[in-house]
């Protein structure tokens, strides 16, 4: 978990900029650049946030974007719901991203299920977490017990510690950002929907 | 980032004699820049790093970054 209170939540947007996570957009683009969209394809940022990532697919990738997320924000464009229940028809998506969520979730496996849902067939998603690189196996097989392939898996753990240390010299408190394990990285991942 | 230990009395260059100025400065460490606010000569561009700082922050930012 990167944030525990609202006060680190706060910090944390401040400092990344809106975008709350390591690696910040150049993780997405490079994501994106591994998918084949079709022009205005409709994707889907689950948790979304601030809802800055979906901004950024709008205008920097030509993708008809929305999120959702299950806080509350006035301010805040988009639809709030449960990732474990879309308000998406079924096979509607030709992506869903869902970055620096899935790690805070109690039931991974029923998300990853519900996001195969709402993908078309060869749909793409994207994903980049915390995980422990010690047992990197058991996502990998848990996003193709759920009906994906997995086609990009990139170790970026150099983020996580950059957005440690950029906390830390901020004379913030970055041990929620770390976690306490050795072996805690950050992953990116992009799978597409198997056929069936 | 807060600068109070620095700020306590005013720091001049020593080569330049001129008051050091708060800025923005990239520090790097392996391989990795942040930008940080310090106390920089404006006229050689030599920056002031407290020894608080050094001692503490920076040497657990240090300790996250080598993976230790």
């Amino acid at each position: 978990m990167l944030y525990s209170t609202a006060a680190g939540q706060r910090h944390l947007c401040a400092m990344t900029g809106g975008i709350m996570r390591p690696g910040g957009f150049s993780l997405t683009d490079r994501a994106i650049a591994s998918c084949s969209f079709p022009a205005k394809g409709r994707v889907l940022d689950a948790g979304c946030g601030t809802g800055i990532v979906v901004e950024h697919l709008r205008s920097h990738h030509g993708l008809l974007a929305c999120g959702i997320d299950i806080a509350t924000c006035a301010s805040r464009p988009f639809a709030q719901a449960s990732v474990y229940s879309l308000p998406v028809k079924t096979g509607a998506l030709n992506g869903v991203l869902c970055e620096c969520v899935l790690s805070l979730l109690p039931d991974a496996g029923r998300a990853l299920r519900e996001f195969g849902r709402v993908l078309a067939v060869d749909g793409y998603l994207i994903l980049s977490d915390l995980y422990d690189r010690e047992q990197q196996g058991c996502m990998r097989e848990l996003l193709q017990c759920c009906g994906f392939s997995i086609i990009l898996w990139e170790d970026h753990t150099k983020a996580l510690r950059e957005l440690g240390a950029l906390m830390a010299l901020q004379g913030l408190d970055h041990t929620t950002c770390l976690e306490t394990k050795k072996s805690t990285g950050y992953y990116l991942a992009v799978a597409r929907k198997d056929t069936c | 980032m807060t600068l109070d230990s620095a700020n306590k009395a005013p720091w001049h260059c020593a080569a330049c004699g001129i008051p050091l100025e708060k800025a923005k400065v990239q520090i790097a460490y392996l391989g990795s820049a942040f930008p940080v606010d310090l106390l920089r000569c404006s006229r050689c561009g030599i920056v002031f790093i407290p020894e608080e700082l050094a001692l503490t922050r920076m040497a657990e930012a240090e300790k996250i970054l080598e993976d230790k």
